[in-house]
């Protein structure tokens, strides 16, 4: 399932290869930020801050953006997928329960004022739900990592700042306490946050070019698929941080889905043609449809589905 | 031993007889006679005085080598001989192995691989051949010849341009993708003709003399370009208000050490930023000093040339993007963007053809290179789609990315 640019609802099938369905979705102003999926309800994001849950007969909606300017991120917790996390720019990480969505469960509080006294402003870009309890990690534009504990305190357990880059993307290593993050100017680091000194990244992942828009790691392979905006896709190994598997795509990438099943063997260069092929029948059906094709936003099923781009 | 080879010898004779015959049963006329005649002939030649020790098919066979026509050797002109020693060659370079003999690089070093001994010779016999020609005075043969050879023998020089890594990015021809991106592009509507390009040139504070010439160069040669003082604006701020104002595009010439080393180029309705770095700036005036034209208005033409990766042609279409999309021919003036080894020279010229082969350049207007230090998406602000990080991406010397 993707979600585009111009409030469109996708569904791709890679079994036919085929689109199957697509729907539009008029609310509020803005492209869609990110969908979930909640007991086969689609929960779509719109950057204007409101989030639509979309029963078959009614629609619930939540505002999120009480105060800031506009929303980027929505995601949700694989484990309680009740639970769903936002922020924006100068929106701080808001945790609702979808079950009520008048107000959110939890509300975070900026960090105290720095050393000149003025407050610091607040991004977020994306985040991740933690396999500890009640643990979200957040990466803001403004190159800080954060960690909250949301039946703890209010303010962030964990906060960091790394490079003078701004983070894109953040996303939770599977049974640890890691979290691999990129930045716009094309780096990519781990970090653990349980560490003492978690601001020391404990690997970092070279080789691009552009900023890097998405990254999944695998839940039991120890590797990260990262996509970025120099058209490329690589695929990192986990542990040692070196360029596994480099593919050219041609255009600029914004959201990557692996699959459950994925096995190391997947990865052949030969696979470049047959998955360029399929990107041209995407093309060409984008293409009937008419519209703004170059960004588009998208959903990361728990269950399948594809590891490519868009 | 003797015996034995007469019989060979007549075996052979017998041999060439069955052909003849076979060869007469075709034609029928015309060798009857010559027999004729050859009976008579083989009594006044082959006499049994003369030749007293042969015997009758001695005699014979005699008789039907000296009846055979005499056959003049036939005189190939030098040019011939040349043009077929060349189609041998042609037919000799492989043409899934095209031949420079150049594999081994070794220590930096570059060993060349020998050629096959059979086409040095021909490669010797051709050349040679050729001085005779010259030498017999058959210009237009030797001129036909020699580019014949050339275009065979002549290797491509390696050079660093020619022996570049592949680029997986290189775009090819009709790719559907790329037309589909860039008819959606924020170059789509200047491509499509839908505006003219407004510029504004601007510097750092407290510009110095080298980069006020230069801004002073480009808003001359850039149509419909306009300066103005910095006067210490931020540049996101600049960004708003030129929106606002309409221009389409920003310059920010950036000084360092009393010369310009930087040119921001921003498209306006958020569209992409790239920073190159300037270096080798020549003012207009000193490099056309003899026939400096001065200021025209007719709007150039532009060239990119060699932007082959996909990164290179979005930097192409942003730098066409700043000239106007009608050129006027009338005004013979050509801005031309040469990108060689991901530097990109810009030069200005005013060209008049003699004949349909050759142009006549003269050059005036500014010179400057260009290199692309980092592509933004977004004006001033956004994710970076290219950076140059020299550590990683300097490692090979054959390895350009515009």
């Amino acid at each position: 399932m993707m979600g585009l640019h111009n409030q469109t609802i996708k569904v791709f099938d890679i079994g036919i290869k085929a689109y199957t369905s697509a729907r539009e979705i008029k609310v509020g102003e803005g492209p869609i930020v990110s969908l979930a999926k909640w007991n086969d309800v689609t929960v779509s994001a719109v950057k204007s801050g409101q989030i639509t849950v979309w029963h078959s007969d009614e629609t619930k909606e939540i505002n999120a953006l009480k105060s800031g300017e506009f929303l980027s991120r929505m995601r949700q917790d694989h484990q309680s997928p009740n639970m769903i996390a936002t922020g924006g720019k100068e929106n701080d990480l808001q945790l609702w329960d979808l079950n009520k969505p008048e107000e959110p469960i939890f509300k975070a509080k900026n960090i105290k004022p720095d050393m000149v006294q003025l407050r610091v402003p607040v991004w977020v870009s994306d985040m991740t739900f933690l396999k500890e309890p009640n643990c979200i990690a957040l990466a803001t534009r403004h190159c800080h990592v954060r960690m909250y504990d949301h039946k703890r305190q209010r303010r962030p357990v964990v906060n960091f700042e790394w490079e003078e880059s701004p983070f894109t993307s953040i996303t939770s290593v599977a049974d640890k306490s890691q979290v691999v993050v990129g930045t716009a100017h094309g780096r990519m680091g781990c970090f653990d946050l349980r560490m003492n000194k978690p601001e020391h990244p404990v690997r970092i992942f070279k080789s691009f070019a552009g900023a890097v828009r998405d990254i999944v790691v695998h839940p039991h392979l120890p590797l990260v698929f990262s996509v970025a905006l120099d058209r490329f896709l690589r695929v990192h190994h986990l542990e040692t941080g070196k360029l596994i598997h480099k593919e050219y795509l041609k255009s600029r990438l914004n959201c990557v889905l692996v699959r459950d099943d994925f096995e190391e063997g997947d990865l052949l260069p030969t696979r470049g043609k047959p998955k360029r092929k399929w990107m041209e029948r995407k093309m060409e059906m984008e293409e009937e449809m008419g519209y703004d094709s170059s960004e588009e936003s998208c959903e990361k099923v728990r269950k399948i589905e594809d590891d490519e781009v868009w | 031993m003797g015996r034995r080879h007469r019989h060979v010898q007549y075996e052979k004779y017998e041999k060439e007889e069955n052909n003849k015959k076979k060869r007469k049963r075709k034609n029928d006329d015309s060798d009857s006679d010559s027999e004729d005649d050859g009976d008579s002939d083989m009594d006044s030649d082959v006499s049994d005085e003369k030749f007293p020790t042969l015997t009758k098919k001695e005699k014979k066979m005699a008789k039907d080598i000296l009846s055979r026509p005499v056959q003049a050797p036939v005189m190939k002109s030098i040019a011939e001989l040349a043009r077929e020693k060349l189609r041998k060659l042609e037919q000799m370079v492989h043409p899934a192995k095209p031949d420079p003999g150049s594999k081994k690089i070794k220590n930096g070093q570059v060993l060349k691989r020998k050629q096959s001994k059979a086409k040095r010779l021909l490669i010797g016999q051709i050349r040679r051949l050729r001085k005779r020609l010259k030498r017999k005075g058959k210009f237009d043969e030797l001129r036909e010849i020699m580019e014949e050879e050339k275009r065979l023998t002549k290797l491509e020089p390696r050079t660093l341009e020619s022996t570049r890594e592949a680029d997986e990015t290189t775009v090819q021809e009709n790719d559907e993708e790329v037309e589909q991106e860039e008819a959606l592009d924020a170059f789509a509507d200047y491509y499509n003709k839908l505006y003219e390009p407004r510029i504004l040139v601007t510097s750092s504070d407290n510009p110095h003399k080298a980069t006020v010439s230069f801004i002073r160069d480009l808003c001359r040669i850039i149509p419909n370009a306009e300066a103005k003082w910095r006067n210490r604006a931020s540049i996101k701020k600049t960004v708003k208000n030129a929106k606002a104002n309409g221009f389409t595009d920003l310059i920010f010439i950036n000084e360092d050490k009393r010369m310009p080393n930087g040119l921001l180029l921003i498209h306006l309705p958020e569209g992409p930023t790239a920073l190159f770095r300037v270096s080798n700036t020549r003012v207009g005036k000193s490099v056309a000093k003899k026939h400096y034209i001065g200021d025209t208005d007719h709007r150039p033409e532009v060239i990119l040339n060699n932007f082959t990766t996909r990164l290179g042609r979005v930097v192409g279409r942003m730098l066409g993007a700043i000239f106007h999309y009608d050129p006027e021919f009338k005004g013979r003036r050509v801005c031309t963007f040469h990108n060689q080894r991901d530097y990109i020279f810009f030069r200005h010229h005013r060209y008049e053809f003699r004949n349909q082969q050759k142009v006549n350049l003269k050059e005036m207007g500014p010179r400057f290179t260009l290199r692309l230090q980092w592509l933004q998406q977004g004006a001033f602000e956004g994710d970076f789609e290219w950076n140059l990080k020299r550590h990683d991406m300097e490692t090979s010397r054959r390895r350009f990315f515009l």
